[in-house]
């Protein structure tokens, strides 16, 4: 047996309830299951109870609100890559969905989820962090609205409290003439941990970059921002000289590892690769 | 709660009403195989890697090995056996076995799923589209290639049979 006993509950309040109702039990959210059943079934986590929280409207649906974009934790992958929100307003989020395991992972599989399980590896994040969301959680009694790069504090540590629950992202519409885009390196195109990827956002005025933002997957402890490779852009006019010094930028804010998918300095390269591949269809879709 | 954790499943099957008391806490998978001896879904890595374990949940391609059992409560199930039978094939089966893109058969009733969710959603798909719809499907036999001309095939069939104007749009 995996766990002892499977709730669903049908609201917001009635999730959190469920959360804290049970004492002393180990009792845990399950939206898409693609990571917590493998991990009860591997023996990695252990759980007397489950919560099915993949139905609760709340935390469900992508919406527009005051210029802001709102998706729900249990928004599976299929809904976010053929919302026509996600494709006018934040590609990447929608070209990274379709890197995602495949089909089948894409329909059962959640942002929420992605989130919370916190690997450093995890495609959908690196376009949030470009994007510069927040998580938004709630407990019984409050919510919190928490930047996505303070929400994930190190190597799967997230800052959620015993309780609470990952209720939805947002994150400002990017301004007119911004272009997105996520660069993903894996050993097969689908069904595979990224080695390195990377996430792209800029923003082109008259030509010049005006605004930049490069976050980078699978290189170090959590997804990470390169500062570097953002101060390269701005205030240049898109091309393959700027592209290259991003790249090389970016490989100096990379921290990887050697693992079981390629060693520290293979990441090092494809840090290159991907950032600019990312950059330049960034630029294009912005032009 | 029971001691026991015995839960009602209570579903639709292949069309078909389900209704028992079974110990709860597993996966799709193991109630489907298990408890109602439907075994045409296989258990191939366990892991959501391989994909023999795809069925449609309300519609939908899902990996039984990921999903938890109570998940289909209320839900409809659709599994390799309710797909065609062995004397009346689905286009897609009878295609498959044409094009010779059926060897050891471990992974095919899972491969058929996705077939089939692919070309619902899109009935007249392109090579590439078809390999990014079985892309989470692994066959350690064929290589692919007939699995796709298979679907290719099935595809054509589907297209020349349906009536006019309930075919998707094609490209110009």
């Amino acid at each position: 047996m995996l766990y002892r006993k499977y709730e669903v509950a049908q609201t917001l309040p009635e999730a959190l309830s469920l959360l804290s109702s049970h004492n002393g039990a180990v009792v845990r959210p399950v939206a898409g299951g693609t990571d917590l059943i493998l991990q009860l079934h591997e023996r990695i986590l252990s759980a007397d109870v489950l919560v099915d929280i993949s139905r609760v409207p709340e935390l469900r649906g992508i919406r527009l609100e005051n210029g802001q974009l709102v998706i729900g934790a249990a928004t599976t992958y299929t809904e976010i890559s053929r919302s026509d929100l996600v494709l006018k307003n934040a590609f990447v989020l929608a070209e990274a969905s379709k890197k995602i395991g495949a089909v089948q992972i894409q329909n059962m599989a959640t942002l929420g989820g992605n989130i919370g399980n916190a690997s450093p590896a995890a495609d959908a994040i690196p376009g949030l962090y470009a994007l510069q969301a927040d998580v938004v959680v709630c407990g019984p009694n409050a919510e919190r609205r928490i930047p996505i790069t303070e929400f994930h504090q190190g190597y799967r540590k997230i800052d959620l409290n015993p309780g609470e629950l990952i209720k939805e992202i947002r994150f400002a519409i990017p301004a007119e003439g911004t272009g997105t885009a996520f660069y993903k390196y894996a050993l097969r195109k689908s069904q595979a941990i990224s080695v390195v990827d990377a996430a792209v956002c800029v923003q082109l005025s008259d030509g010049v970059i005006k605004h930049a933002t490069v976050a980078l997957g699978a290189v170090a402890p959590t997804i990470i921002r390169s500062p570097a490779a953002e101060s390269v852009l701005i205030g240049e006019p898109p091309s393959e000289d700027l592209f290259d010094r991003a790249a090389e930028a970016a490989c100096q804010d990379a921290r990887p590892i050697d693992d079981i998918r390629g060693s520290a300095a293979f990441r090092k390269y494809l840090v290159g690769v991907c950032t600019s591949h990312a950059v330049r269809s960034a630029c294009e879709r912005a032009a | 709660m029971d001691e026991n954790n015995l839960i009602k499943m209570e579903l639709t099957v292949n069309g078909e009403a389900v209704s028992m008391i079974v110990k709860g806490g597993r996966r799709l998978l193991d109630f489907l195989r298990d408890d109602l001896h439907l075994t045409g879904t296989k258990e191939g890595c366990g892991e959501g890697e391989c994909g023999s374990c795809t069925v449609h949940l309300d519609g939908q391609s899902v990996l039984a090995c990921l999903t938890p059992m109570e998940r289909a409560i209320g839900c409809s199930v659709l599994t390799i056996e309710g797909v065609g039978s062995p004397t009346n094939l689905h286009p897609v089966q009878a295609a498959l076995l044409d094009e010779g893109g059926v060897q050891c058969g471990m992974c095919t009733p899972g491969m058929v799923m996705s077939a089939l969710d692919l070309l619902e959603r899109n009935p007249d798909p392109t090579i590439e589209e078809i390999i990014e719809g079985i892309s989470g499907n692994l066959c350690r036999c064929t290589g692919y290639k007939k699995i796709i001309y298979g679907i290719q095939q099935a595809a054509q069939e589907l297209q020349a049979a349906s009536p006019a104007g309930t075919v998707k749009e094609s490209v110009e």
